[in-house]
């Protein structure tokens, strides 16, 4: 049962932010629903108002631009994410990541922006999106700005994200030569949210970067590795090990968490090391 | 905002299966409530509102989509699929034949979710790989089938035709009976026409919502309902003060519940005050409305605490000192000269788990009172005739004044065989308001309700001789029992009497102790009380056989019960395969050549179990009757009536039975198999015979689908009853074919001299001309338990059965030695049920066991906070296993008759439980190299034990034998007592069909 609210469907993106201009804590977007629904009907979240940014054509596009820049507009589904071309060479850890997330059915209606802004620690884009230096761009009556996903995340299901602004697309700069991977630890095959999940990158410079979730208030990127490389794996786990404080919860103890975390940073190098050697996947 | 937001409605176009519809929705409703409840299209279910089930899914616009997270608003312009819409002109899409044919529906709450994913996936992808399937299939969850035969029908779904596929263990010997013939449900099933409970909807109907306790331990000082009374829309508010005074429950002895708390909680979630309203959603902000002030008292939530001095009390009474609900105290043979004549003994503590049933489909009631004050209550149960027996109890009603209906049922595992606080408040309810009240529990409803399956501590001890004979068994056990009785009394005690049914064992000891906590009450799930000691005994003898150098199986052998024993408790085994399902098992899994031959990572285990076939003796004393009416009886060893009874009537042209049962389908295929036996001993097509079960006004009383009883007590009635008309037919074509009736036999529909095969007459013309002469062709048959079962000792009753199942299985998975994930690869099952009446059937109980009882190992647990509360009530958090996670399956069915059982048949659906859990937890230490004692065995334990193992080694300790050998006395050859009553014959010497 859901508390009640109103239900606007604006049918472009000029007509949601108008929508949003003078809205209040009370109005929540609302895009695939798959978790603020649930939150709605377990009592988390009661909006007032929700705004449905699914009608809007422009937020379900994904591809390159000329440039070799990767958008992924904010309604993309997950499995779309996973269909998509796009989401392959380089950015081959967006579509593991993808691919882990939930079940088939829910996977059709979440969204990339609904994944991020509901912000969980434990959220399965987010690491795969950080490696990647995703930006995103929030879209207001005032104007626009990009701001990194790293910024973006701001606590346990948090974020800078301001009242009027909208989500309206993931922005990926062209990363040629870079390889990526993702990986997933949950209590079961089946559909779980993570006990810890992990993404990494290493650029076409061989500059590392590792992403975590489930180990702290969002999803960690653990960067600045300079001339620490993949070969050093003791090194990266110690630096990962520094960053990550992982808690206790009914999926884990924040102990098995650390040694997962350290379990699947040598995964994923190794991982990673394998598509280098392939020449990029 | 105050804008009136959510209560204005807006009309909608929504294009559901082909057709436009108007609707008008609130803004807040889920499109899943508008398919239900305003187009009535009822085969889309609602399981979890959390879109973890896949109840619900729907497509829209061709894709599969949880349409519990979906805003109807947000649909105009959209294309939904319910299951309603894929037969196309009377003609079933071929995914709904496949899913009919390969058995891949039981109770079929998720089968509509199932196959709309299906079709997506094959209008996709014609030919989808295992992953493929697992892949699309995984946001459904399905608690019968094992997920085994759903793989298969996705997989054939290109094959079926209207064509139905037998099954290799199909027997010959009869023309019905022993055929695996699709449930006879299937299609409705399939189809979303089959109606639970809560797709019934009334005239004036309102919603009911029951409103929990919020404290674990605590004195009602005060309920301000003024706030709910006057929100506009409810009709009814009640509290304690509103419901009779008189204490219900399950087990005479300890009837201990008001239908809502009268002065005291005892767990989060306790019944407080409920709600009827005009709908749900009034209903729930109604609850919400309701103050209670509480006077938190100390709670306790384990035994030790509950037991420890100074404890708080949860039921002042002095037969419940330091909490204890029950205590079993059972000693057979001599224990200590047991454990004198054992070389080796070995002792060990294990810990169960707090599991929870979790059918798919949750609880219902709908309750309406007919004018001269006469309850009509649908209900989704197991035990019509005990909800019927415990409402006449609770309201001091003749069970003549009440009538229990039951509509298809979507699972029960034990979860649904008592009479629920739904049942008693939609009844006072519908009562006070003069409406028909419907109630039904959210997810988390049902977690707080609890009735699932005991955690229990136990310490077991096991002597043997140096060649593996089990000299003597002590066991001690806990039983955490929530706050009330429940099951609880029969719990305690078969969580001790099955023990020595599988292996004879000369010398038994043991101790059982219930204790209340401040949690949820438990009550009985699949196996019920046995699971937990069976999965420590299995491990504990794997422990033993590895540890003095033999091997599981042989060990098993040298222990194994023999059929026509009475055990040293005083239980009477008739038919007895156990050696050949060790045997078929170790042989079907190459067990010799893996067992010490598997690479680290990976494990094969064994474990071995079964159950009865069916209580002994009911759950009540005495009569039939209102219990207020009825005087203390001792206690004789027979049934007072019959546990089960049948009437076939022919239908007037003599082309049709009708078979009146009293039986619950419930998902297992009880419809089915009575059906197959009815037709089998009538002589005619399974056809031609069309079974009522639902109403207890038209069938005559059945003690329901617990202690997997049906097939073999439902099916004794049917048969009686079938004879009974064969009986009376005989005769008349005797007449028309002149010749004696005694050479005439009944056969698919025709009426044949054994002798002369030309001397035969239509079956349908034989039962017109009686009904023209003698009018209505009615036979009735019923069952009752054998005489004198069970020993003279107190409690000697539970364990009692007219026939017991066994099983054995193997185990094979891998462990992941750096993260403790553990895959199942393969299990190998073997299974003594007697003469199985559908083989597919019998298979698809078994695959759903390994399933609901590898995830009890691996994963399933209901975890409490230091409040009391429950933290992981929905199915998010509590793991049901998936059918990524679920193992292939490999069944097998060995060759036994039943001699109390109608055609040699007995049960298979809490049997093949049992041995899943030791087999599991042996082939992960097998895999990992050590023993994880502690359910769930999840993959934090795993390392955890091998961190240690590891420290040990480190350090130089060897981890000691925890064994100890020494000098055994001599013993006497153990003779085991024989069996009382009919004895069992050896299956090969069985003619069947003659």
């Amino acid at each position: 049962m859901l508390p009640k609210f109103r239900y606007l469907r604006p049918g472009s993106l000029d007509e949601a932010i108008g929508l949003l201009k003078d809205c209040n804590e009370s109005t929540r977007i609302l895009a695939g629903g798959t978790d603020l629904l649930i939150g709605m009907h377990e009592g988390v979240h009661a909006p007032a108002r929700l705004i449905d940014i699914k009608g809007i054509a422009q937020l379900h596009t994904i591809g390159f631009t000329e440039d070799g820049i990767l958008i992924i507009g904010a309604c993309v589904t997950v499995n779309e994410l996973i269909e998509s071309d796009a989401t392959t060479g380089p950015m081959q850890a967006i579509r593991e990541a993808a691919s882990k997330l939930a079940t088939y059915q829910i996977r059709n209606r979440a969204t990339v922006g609904g994944n991020l802004c509901n912000a969980s620690p434990a959220c399965d884009l987010g690491p795969a999106l950080l490696v990647l230096d995703a930006q995103l761009r929030l879209v207001s009556k005032q104007g626009e700005r990009l701001i990194s996903l790293k910024d973006f995340f701001s606590g346990v299901k948090t974020t800078c994200c301001e009242v009027s602004e909208v989500v309206t697309e993931v922005v990926i700069p062209p990363s040629p030569g870079t390889v990526s991977a993702f990986l997933k630890q949950g209590r079961i095959r089946g559909h779980d949210l993570s006990v810890v999940n992990a993404a990494g990158a290493i650029g076409h410079d061989g500059d590392l970067k590792l992403a975590l979730g489930a180990v702290g208030t969002t999803p960690l990127l653990i960067d600045g590795f300079d001339e620490v490389g993949v070969d050093d794996r003791q090194k990266v786990i110690d630096a990962v090990l520094r960053a990550i404080a992982p808690i206790d919860d009914v999926r884990g103890s924040g102990i098995y968490r650390k040694r997962m975390a350290e379990f699947m940073t040598g995964e994923i190098l190794d991982l990673l090391k394998g598509r280098l050697k392939q020449g990029g996947s | 905002m105050g804008d009136g937001a959510g209560t204005v409605h807006r009309s909608i176009e929504l294009r559901v299966n082909g057709r436009t519809y108007n609707v008008s929705v609130k803004d807040n409703e889920i499109l899943l409530d508008v398919l239900r409840d305003k187009l009535h299209l009822t085969g889309t279910k609602k399981g979890c509102e959390l879109g973890v089930c896949g109840a619900c899914t729907v497509l829209i616009d061709g894709e599969p989509v949880n349409s519990c997270l979906v805003l109807a608003s947000s649909q105009e312009g959209h294309d939904i699929t319910t299951i309603e819409g894929l037969e196309q002109d009377g003609t079933l899409h071929p995914i709904q034949k496949s899913f009919i044919n390969e058995g891949a529906i039981q109770c079929g709450y998720c089968t509509p979710g199932m196959i709309l994913s299906a079709r997506a996936l094959i209008d996709r992808n014609p030919d989808p790989s295992d992953d493929e399937i697992k892949t699309a299939l995984s946001g459904s969850l399905c608690r019968c089938t094992g997920y085994t035969a759903i793989m298969r029908a996705v997989k054939n779904w290109k094959k079926y035709s209207d064509e139905t596929v037998g099954h290799p263990d199909d027997l010959e010997s009869y023309a019905t009976v022993g055929r695996s013939i699709p449930r006879l449900d299937a299609a409705d099933k399939a189809t979303g026409r089959a109606r639970y409970t809560a797709d019934y909807h009334f005239p004036g109907m309102l919603c009911g919502r029951i409103l929990g306790s919020t404290v674990a331990h605590g004195k009602i000082k005060d309920i301000d309902t003024s706030k709910a009374c006057a929100l506009p829309g409810v009709v009814c508010v009640i509290t304690g003060e509103d419901v009779p005074d008189i204490k219900y429950g399950v087990s005479p002895a300890r009837y201990d519940e008001y239908v809502l708390a009268k002065e005291l909680v005892r767990y989060v979630g306790d019944e407080v005050a409920a709600v009827a309203a005009v709908d749900e959603e009034t209903a729930e902000r109604a609850i919400e409305l309701i103050e209670v002030d509480y006077e938190e008292l100390p709670a306790v939530f384990t035994p030790r605490e509950a037991i420890a001095e100074g404890a708080p009390q949860l039921h002042d009474h002095p037969r419940f000192k330091n909490n204890i609900n029950t205590s079993v105290e059972h000693d057979f043979g001599d224990i200590e000269r047991g454990f004198e004549e054992a070389d080796y003994i070995r002792e060990e503590s294990f810990t169960g788990n707090h599991t929870h049933q979790s059918p798919m489909e949750p609880h219902a009631s709908i309750a309406q009172w007919e004018q001269g004050g006469r309850l009509i209550l649908y209900t989704s149960t197991q035990v019509p005739h005990y909800v019927h027996y415990m409402l006449a109890h609770v309201f001091q009603l003749p069970l003549g004044e009440i009538k229990v209906m039951s509509p298809a049922v979507g699972g029960g595992f034990g979860g649904k065989a008592e009479t629920t606080p739904l049942d008693l408040c939609a009844s006072i309810l519908a009562r006070k308001t003069g409406r028909p009240v419907k109630m039904v529990y959210s997810r988390k409803d049902m977690f707080h309700h609890g009735r699932g399956r005991h955690k229990q501590h136990m310490q077991f001890r096991l002597g043997v001789k140096k060649d593996g004979t089990i000299t003597a068994f002590d066991s001690k056990i806990y039983l955490d029992g929530g706050a009330y009785t429940s099951f609880g009394v029969v719990t305690a005690y078969y969580a001790g009497s099955m023990m020595p049914t599988l292996y004879h064992i000369p010398n038994y000891r043991y101790r059982g102790y219930r204790v209340f906590t401040n949690k949820p009450a438990c009550g009985a799930m699949r196996g019920h009380g046995v699971p937990q000691p069976r999965f420590a005994f299995e491990c504990l003898l794997n422990m033993v056989a590895d540890e003095i150098g033999i091997d599981p199986v042989s060990i098993r052998m040298k222990n194994a019960m023999d059929r026509n024993t009475r055990t040293v408790n005083d239980l009477d085994i008739r038919s007895c395969e156990f050696k050949a399902t060790l045997e078929a098992a170790a042989r079907d899994s190459g067990w010799d050549e893996k067992y010490r031959n598997l690479p680290p990572g990976k494990g094969i285990g064994i474990g071995s179990g079964g159950f009865v076939s069916g209580a002994g003796y009911a759950i009540y004393r005495g009569e039939v009757r209102m219990s207020h009416e009825k005087t203390q009886k001792t206690f004789m060893k027979k049934a007072v009536f019959p546990h089960a009874n049948a009437v076939v009537k022919i239908l007037e042209d003599g082309m049709a039975a009708v078979l009146f049962i009293g039986a619950a389908e419930i998902g297992q295929g009880a419809e089915t198999v009575l059906s197959q036996m009815c037709a089998e001993a009538l002589g005619i097509p399974v056809e031609r015979v069309h079974i009522r079960c639902e109403d207890t006004d038209i069938s005559p009383i059945d003690l329901g689908a617990y202690s997997s009883r049906v097939t073999l007590m439902g099916g004794n009635a049917v048969v009686m009853a079938s004879g009974q008309v064969v009986e009376q037919l005989l005769p008349i074509a005797a007449g028309e074919l002149g010749c004696d009736a005694s050479v005439l036999t009944v056969h698919d529909g025709r009426i044949s001299s054994k002798d002369d095969a030309n001397i035969s007459m239509d079956w349908a013309e034989a039962a017109r001309i009686y009904f023209n002469e003698n009018g209505p062709l009615v036979g009735t048959g019923f069952y009752k338990p054998p005489e004198g079962l069970g020993g003279d000792y107190k409690g000697a009753a539970v364990g009692t059965s007219p026939a017991y199942s066994f099983g054995t299985t193997i185990c094979e998975l891998a462990v992941d030695l750096d993260t403790g994930k553990v895959t199942l690869d393969k299990f190998t099952d073997s299974h003594d049920c007697g003469t199985p009446i559908n083989p597919k059937m019998v298979h698809g109980q078994v695959e759903g066991a390994v399933v609901m009882a590898a995830g009890e190992t691996l994963m399933e647990d209901v975890v409490f906070d230091e409040k009391g509360d429950i933290v992981n009530p929905n199915l998010h958090e509590y793991l049901v296993m998936t059918i990524k996670d679920a193992p292939e399956i490999m069944g097998g069915i060995v060759d036994s008759y039943e001699p109390e059982g109608p055609f040699g048949a007995k049960e298979v659906g809490e049997g093949s439980t049992l041995p899943v859990m030791g087999a599991v937890a042996h082939a992960i230490a097998r895999a990992a190299g050590v023993w994880v004692t502690d359910l769930p065995v999840t993959p934090e334990k795993i390392l955890r034990a091998l961190k240690e193992k590891h420290y040990r080694e480190e350090r130089g300790t060897r981890e000691e034998t925890r064994g100890t050998w020494q000098e055994g006395r001599p013993s006497k050859p153990f003779e085991p007592k024989p069996v009382v009553g009919k004895r069992a014959p050896d299956p090969k010497t069985v003619r069947r069909g003659e």
